[in-house]
């Protein structure tokens, strides 16, 4: 991974793939979990993460690079609306991939414990299933047959909630 | 059952969930070392569990794998909470998620097309789940449509849920002039730690019990009150509050509202509207001994704020009704600097014309001296005698870093800025380090002013625009910077920024 500058701490992960992945430790902190275990004093080495490919891996570094690159929301500092906006379209963009790819990106940002990122991933499913009908979201989220509601499960479950399916 | 295996399958397969992340968190605090390694030997553990990219071939739900509070969080993120419920009948996994969702909006005015009876069915299936998943917050507005009984109803399955968080909005519309009390479960809540009350201008009293135990956020708003002296009983059963909210209440009171709260931090009182007050129609002021208050805001009358004991105060926010060139008494005046004098060792102020016309007619009895301000606002005119009031303002504060300036147009008149004595450029300039224009459109006069101050500010390191107005924003920031980034500046090194703010 490309550097920002070389005086800085650098940390490294491995993906499930073995992949080393080396980045500033600013950009790490953006990860509470890995946060912690930096203050606990227990990432000296490489930090394994067997859960996550490096396809996600990388993803999720490019996420919190962009992240640690931005000016934070102090309380009464002046951000410029530029850089809000700019982080916005890059959020909007970022979240343009297929469904399998958003639902390990949000895995691995619940494991590592990114709460931007898992808000962002929730966002983007939900806006993919929105307005449409319980069975194009099956499709969608890949539910399997075999978790479906019985009819009469169903049924009840409708008259229970009658007044959301008017 | 299956949804319970499913979640055990879960964390198996090395899904941590929420609750184990916060339960890590809290180990934190207290945990030894060897605790804490484990913690990371548990991200060792979860290496090579399974391939993942076979997985999506073979159609792997990984979404129903997620833990509750994530599925919530996609839930809460779709347009309605009917949508939300809908997805009761999408898979076993998903049955009762969307009516147990933790953070709850219910606005009946959205709703209106429901009709009554639906509504109530919609309020009763979102708020009296049967999983036991309890209500982090509940915003309820249903103004005047519901009865007392059905309301509190409500109330009581939102405490039944552990509430943390309440922002009720309701009136009684079968009796006009009686006083609700507060119901009883809200005070004796366990749980509840912030609580907003919006009654619409209708009497509220409280009940006899003790309670609100835990509660560190309170705010009343538009709350009327024959009860004497409501803030004060309110106050006595929060032991453990933090932040107070008081935003235009009619409260009947003969002496000052006394706001003493041991644990008080905050403290937010804003009369806005034209409400008559007090016992006789007037204002009665507000005493406040908060020892460990850390930040006052005050938007209202004019007159008494009495301070006792505000030790810790470190931000304070005055902005009494100013009416433009009324004539300020010279007892007037005197309050308005002995409130100054109280909260002088603040580090941070926001004050507007009042105080600089309390200033001018107090004159040589003036004490305060901000020792500790680093940060100013202030919303003025520039004339002859705010000007006077102004710099000695700036005298009396050694340490300030930063002046917020918010500049009103009626009686701009730069004359009076650009003035020649160096005595008074040499204290404000001697120490400022940024200067702010608030609410700045590229006006002629604010720019003099800017010049004077690049002119004369050896310290300065910043100088920011804010501007309000997008279309004047890109007709004039870009040209404005080249020409002040041209002037001949006292303080070479210094920045010159332009943001653009809507307000």
């Amino acid at each position: 991974m490309s550097t920002s500058s070389s005086s800085s701490k650098k940390i490294v992960l491995k993906s499930a793939d073995n992949e080393t992945f080396e980045i500033d430790e600013i950009v790490a902190l953006e990860s509470q979990a890995i946060k912690n275990m930096i203050e606990d004093e227990c990432a000296d080495n490489v930090i394994p993460l067997g859960n996550i490919d490096s396809k996600t891996l990388s993803k999720i570094i490019e996420y919190c690079k962009k992240h640690a690159e931005s000016p934070k929301k102090d309380d009464n500092a002046d951000i410029d609306e530029k850089a809000v906006e700019d982080l916005k379209s890059f959020d909007a963009e970022f979240a343009k991939v297929d469904m399998p790819l958003i639902q390990d990106i949000l895995m691995a940002a619940n494991f590592l414990n990114i709460d931007n990122l898992i808000g962002l991933m929730c966002r983007t499913i939900a806006d993919r299933i929105k307005g449409k009908t319980p069975e194009e979201i099956r499709k969608i989220l890949n539910i399997n047959k075999n978790d479906l509601l019985s009819p009469e499960q169903e049924a009840k479950a409708r008259e229970e909630n009658s007044w959301a399916f008017d | 059952m299956k949804y319970f295996l499913r979640r055990s399958k879960a964390i198996k397969d090395g899904v941590r969930t929420r609750s184990m992340a916060s339960m890590e968190q809290q180990d934190q605090g207290s945990g030894s070392k060897r605790k804490r390694s484990h913690k990371h030997d548990q991200l060792r553990m979860q290496k090579s569990k399974r391939s993942r990219a076979s997985n999506h071939e073979n159609g792997v739900d990984y979404i129903s794998n997620m833990p509750d509070p994530i599925l919530h969080l996609i839930l809460q993120r779709l347009p309605t909470i009917e949508e939300a419920v809908r997805t009761t009948i999408l898979a076993t996994r998903w049955r009762y998620l969307g009516t147990s969702i933790p953070s709850v909006d219910i606005d009946f005015r959205a709703r209106e097309k429901f009709g009554k009876t639906k509504f109530r069915q919609f309020v009763n299936s979102v708020l009296t789940n049967k999983t036991g998943i309890s209500l982090d917050s509940l915003r309820l507005d249903c103004g005047g449509n519901f009865d007392m009984t059905t309301v509190r109803r409500w109330i009581k399955a939102a405490v039944k849920r552990k509430v943390k968080r309440l922002d009720l909005m309701f009136f009684s519309c079968e009796v006009k002039c009686d006083s609700i009390p507060l119901p009883d479960c809200l005070l004796t809540c366990e749980s509840l730690k912030e609580l907003r009350l919006f009654p619409y201008r209708c009497a509220m009293h409280l009940p006899e019990s003790t309670g609100f135990r835990a509660l560190r956020v309170l705010e009343l708003h538009l709350i009327y009150s024959y009860d004497l002296n409501l803030v004060e009983k309110i106050l006595e059963k929060c032991p453990v509050l933090e932040e107070l909210r008081l935003i235009d209440n009619a409260i009947v009171q003969v002496d000052p509202i006394c706001i003493s709260s041991p644990k008080l931090k905050t403290l937010i009182i804003l009369y806005r509207e034209n409400i008559i007050y007090g016992h006789n129609g007037t204002w009665c002021g507000v005493k406040v001994c908060c020892p460990e208050l850390v930040s006052f805001e005050f938007v209202g009358h004019r007159g008494h704020l009495i301070f006792e004991n505000v030790d810790r105060l470190k931000k304070a926010v005055i902005l009494p009704n100013d009416v433009m060139q009324q004539e300020i008494s010279f007892e007037l005046g005197d309050t308005g600097c002995k409130m100054l004098d109280k909260i002088s060792h603040v580090e941070s102020l926001k004050l507007n014309l009042y105080f600089i016309q309390c200033i001018d007619v107090a004159g040589d009895r003036v004490h305060a001296y901000f020792k500790n301000l680093k940060t100013l606002e202030i919303t003025t005119t520039i004339d002859h005698f705010t000007m006077n009031a102004l710099i000695w303002i700036l005298g009396s504060s050694p340490n300030l870093e930063s002046l917020h300036l918010i500049i009103q147009e009626e009686q701009l008149r730069t004359e009076y800025w650009a003035t020649n004595e160096v005595e008074t450029w040499k204290i404000l300039t001697s120490h400022l380090k940024t200067v702010k224009f608030l609410g700045f459109d590229g006006e002629k006069q604010k720019c003099d002013i800017a010049c004077c101050l690049l002119e004369h500010g050896k310290a300065l390191e910043e100088m920011v625009f804010i501007w309000c107005n997008t279309v004047t924003y890109h007709e004039k920031a870009m040209k404005l910077m080249n020409e002040l980034s041209e002037f001949n500046k006292a303080s070479s090194s210094m920045k010159l920024i332009s943001v653009l703010k809507d307000q």
